[in-house]
């Protein structure tokens, strides 16, 4: 099947006057329509750099990123090939909502991208009660100020603004990072049910290793800008390779025990 | 999650708690802000009811009643021509007034639309403005006017022109500022990823969350630019004969000081006040939004 | 015992009402102990520490209980004694190390200065002292990291150094709230391990908290568990853990994705956690639990032991029997 998101040789250097820093170093991997694809990674992995780049909000210096076979940069600009066909998710629900925005306006923002035609029919009224009714969300809700609301509601919001032009892929950025364990349980299963429903591609960035190994189907482990092992998530965490992947898993603490110890 | 849980919850109640508006709350706590509150509601309605508060038109002539001293008659006393001086103050403070909020929401509006662009943009286009702005701030900020007043021609219209051409610089800085925080603000990244242009990012979220330090400033200076109108007015550069300018006044009236003490010494007064009276309220709101505590 | 929390209420004052944080908490760490506090935003988890350490903020308000420290009540201490207390016998760790750091400031005067402070030795012998705690903390090149500012340094480095600082009196009772929450999974495994083997050599007690079960299965003998503000569970760890009897703690174990099959949900609470200015007069966790019985609304449950046989595993639930 041909790939909904193919990355190849792609890298990331920055330069600082006379200082290079290579945050992504030839990257490749491919994406299946319907998967759950997670990146997994520490600080300064690379991760974060990957998901911009694939979203147009930094260009590669090096490499190709292609949507459905076509580039997604030209050089350094953006080809915005079907506006709204790809979305995504922040870490942090607290910036990334406008404080001075009301929720109604947060989440029918990026209906402003879209053509006149397509933006009527997208942003209908009740399309709009129907998804934040999905998202676990009530229509009072719609006029109230992101200050107002807890950290898993304002992440429900971030959810619809992300699903308000019937996305086929999203790119979630380590979207559960910031909260409680048993909100975050909330947003997963809503990612989990909302992908199976609207049919929807994720990848899911993360350092959190317990969170990818349930949610994802495949996945890459990336060490200082580049992959040390990519592959179906369940064999990468019952059998790593790459010995990072290995210091990774060895890593996490262990609830029950009931997994085998990973050696180094 | 620790520390700032504690504060959430304390934060989240107190925001909550509208009904006790901190805000009225802290001004009445500073006696300062309260005296420039109380002076400037006292110039405001003066100004306001003016009509009712003179019987005499403050540009009439009455030659037989030149440089009355104070009376009951003449509170303030009148000019060489026999108008009231209390009256011309009343309108003049409309002028003034009005003059000193048009000419630095004018300079703000523009300086903010200036900087965010210049900000947001970045590169060829930030250099281009902010050395733009560099010369403006390199001459002293009054004979810069002066210098754009007299060009254009000595009136009042040209004389509000040239004071905010040189009071645009700071509003420049002040949201240029802003933008290059808030351009790295999820906020404005998820924007951008949904495609939606860089003008429209710019005036949906960088100027409505740029402008709060701006308000302040604008508060600021308004008694600074009130002045400046007066002192160009002062120096015939500014409003003309026979407009009841406070500064046009003391500009014909300094000359009488010693004869006719009134003459300049009452718009001179009312000048004083008028500027301290923002000057005060600018520090007060300062104090009440200050930025430090309020980085949300 | 340690360190006795009982009955232990808060209250905290704004402009217009009042935020029960806390409500009749109570808790105990013996010596050589490490104890878990374990709970969410609102559990009241860090504001336990801070009353502990006396750094309430002003608007602070203890309606009830005492805490007890070696036997003297922390409450009734002056302002002085309560300062002399904090940093000598009480040490403490935060989750931010930037903000334990003088940022303008090297590592090793920084050190020193408090080694300085709480062993009455010269300067020059608590420099010397400074390197030998970095090089306990697992810290290489101890004289090199002395010299440097903070900013020169990664996080978990960071936190080895305020780990340093908070152990140097030594202190018999360290609290370290969230301490390694902003470090990468790798480096937080390193930082606990260094804590826990730092404490049974000089004997320390550990008040841990955090809201991630899985530092207090590594770490923690007993665990605290914590909801809005009360203590709904308490126990050795691999009781709760593995017999867990609170349908919070319960529904905690269950949300989490590590022990979950792909593709099964994770259980999820239903509802929002209590406005802490409205307390229900029963149970906290009524409104959202799913056992919940008529006594729950109207009673408020007390902790008490599982069973007769295992006296240290106690919960605080009227359901408690209906195992």
């Amino acid at each position: 099947m041909n790939p909904l998101l193919a990355v190849t040789g792609v890298s990331k250097e920055y330069t600082k006057g006379s200082h290079r820093f290579q945050a992504v170093a030839g990257v490749d991997f491919a994406i299946t329509r319907g998967e759950t694809f997670g990146l997994i990674g520490e600080s300064g992995s690379g991760k974060s750099t990957l998901g911009k780049m694939i979203t147009g909000l930094e260009h590669p210096t090096s490499g190709v990123i292609q949507y459905e076979g076509n580039s997604l940069w030209n050089g350094s600009r953006f080809n915005r090939l079907k506006p709204g066909e790809m979305q995504i998710v922040f870490q942090d629900p607290q910036s990334s909502l406008d404080p001075r925005m009301r929720v109604q306006a947060i989440i029918t923002e990026p209906l402003l991208a879209l053509s006149p035609t397509e933006r009527k029919e997208k942003g209908s009224k009740e399309r709009l009660l129907a998804l934040i009714t999905r998202v676990g969300l009530k229509p009072d809700h719609l006029n109230r100020y992101p200050h107002e609301f807890s950290g898993g509601q304002r992440q429900r919001i971030a959810i619809a603004r992300a699903l308000i032009t019937d996305p086929s892929f999203v790119v979630l950025d380590e979207p559960t990072s910031a909260l409680d364990v048993s909100v975050q349980a909330n947003v997963l299963n809503l990612l989990q049910e909302l992908k199976r429903e609207r049919n929807l591609t994720y990848l899911f960035i993360s350092h959190n290793m317990a969170v990818i190994r349930y949610i994802c189907d495949r996945m890459a482990v990336m060490q200082k800008g580049r992959i040390v092992e990519i592959g179906n998530a369940n064999d990468i965490f019952n059998n790593p390779v790459d010995s990072y992947t290995k210091t990774l898993l060895s890593s996490l603490p262990q609830l029950h025990g009931k997994k085998e110890d990973v050696h180094v | 999650m620790s520390g700032t849980t504690l504060k959430t919850e304390t934060l989240a109640a107190a925001r909550s708690a509208k009904t006790v508006n901190p805000f009225w709350y802290k001004i009445r706590r500073n006696p300062l802000t309260l005296l420039g509150l109380f002076l400037l509601l006292l110039i405001l309605l003066l100004s306001i009811f003016a009509p009712l508060i003179s019987p005499y038109e403050p540009t009439k002539i009455n030659i037989p009643e030149r440089f009355a001293s104070p009376s009951a008659d003449h509170w303030f006393g009148t000019d060489e021509v026999g108008r009231d001086i209390f009256t011309r103050i009343l309108y003049g403070a409309r002028l003034s007034l009005g003059v000193g909020v048009a000419v630095v929401v004018g300079a703000g509006v523009v300086g903010t639309i200036i900087g965010a662009i210049s900000g947001y943009f970045g590169g060829r286009i930030d250099q281009l403005i902010m050395r733009l702005m560099d010369i403006i701030l390199a001459f002293p900020a009054l004979v810069l006017a002066m210098a754009i007043a007299a060009t254009l021609g000595p009136n009042l219209q040209n004389a509000m022109l040239a004071i905010a051409i040189i009071k645009i610089p700071v509003y420049v800085r002040l949201a240029r500022a802003e933008t290059l925080a808030l351009r790295e603000k999820l906020f404005v990244k998820a924007a951008v990823t949904f495609g939606i242009s860089p003008w429209r990012i710019i005036a949906r979220h960088i100027i409505p969350n740029a402008l709060s330090p701006v308000i302040i400033q604008v508060t600021l200076d308004i008694g600074d630019a009130i002045l400046l109108v007066a002192t160009l007015g002062f120096l015939g550069l500014g409003a003309q004969p026979p407009t009841p300018e406070w500064g046009a006044m003391i500009s014909i009236g300094w000359k009488y000081l010693l004869d006719y003490w009134w003459y300049p010494t009452f718009p001179g007064l009312a000048l004083f006040l008028a500027s301290c009276g923002f000057n005060l309220i600018g520090d007060g709101i300062r104090d009440i939004l200050d930025p430090k505590a309020n980085r949300s | 015992m340690l360190l006795e929390i009982h009955n232990l209420s808060v209250e905290f004052e704004s402009m217009q009402d009042r935020v029960k944080a806390l409500r009749h908490v109570s808790l105990s760490i013996d010596e050589g102990e490490i104890v878990g506090i374990v709970g969410e935003s609102g559990s009241g988890k860090s504001v336990t520490a801070l009353s502990i350490l006396g750094l309430l903020e002003k608007n602070a308000h203890i309606s009830t209980g005492s805490i007890s420290y070696k036997g003297k009540n922390l409450l009734s201490l002056p302002k002085k004694e309560w300062q002399s207390l904090r940093g000598k016998e009480i040490g403490m760790v935060f989750q931010e190390p930037m903000s334990a750091l003088h940022p303008t400031m090297r590592i090793g005067d920084q050190l020193a200065e408090v080694i300085h402070r709480h062993r009455s030795i010269s300067y020059k012998e608590a420099y010397r002292q400074a390197i030998a705690s970095l090089a306990e903390v697992q810290i290489n090149d101890p004289e090199l990291v002395a010299r440097k500012y903070p900013f020169e340094l990664s996080g978990g480095m960071r936190q080895r150094v305020v780990i340093a600082l908070a152990m140097s009196a030594p202190p018999d009772l360290l609290i370290a709230d969230e301490p390694t929450t902003a470090l990468d999974v790798t480096i937080q495994h390193e930082v606990l391990k260094l804590m826990q083997d730092l404490a049974q050599k000089r004997g320390t007690s550990i008040m841990l908290i955090t809201h991630d079960l899985g530092v207090v299965a590594q770490v923690c003998q007993r665990v605290v568990v914590m909801y809005a503000g009360e203590v709904v569970e308490t126990g050795l760890t691999q009781d709760v853990l593995q017999s867990p009897c609170h349908p919070y703690t319960k529904a905690l174990i269950g949300a989490l994705p590590d022990l979950a099959e792909q593709g099964q949900p994770l259980s999820a609470i239903p509802g929002e956690s209590p406005d802490l200015r409205n307390r229900p007069i029963g149970c906290v966790f009524a409104s959202r639990c799913p056992i919940s019985l008529p006594i729950c609304q109207e009673d408020h449950p007390v902790l008490e032991p599982v069973s007769a046989g295992s006296l240290t595993h106690q919960v605080s639930c009227w359901g408690r029997n209906q195992e």
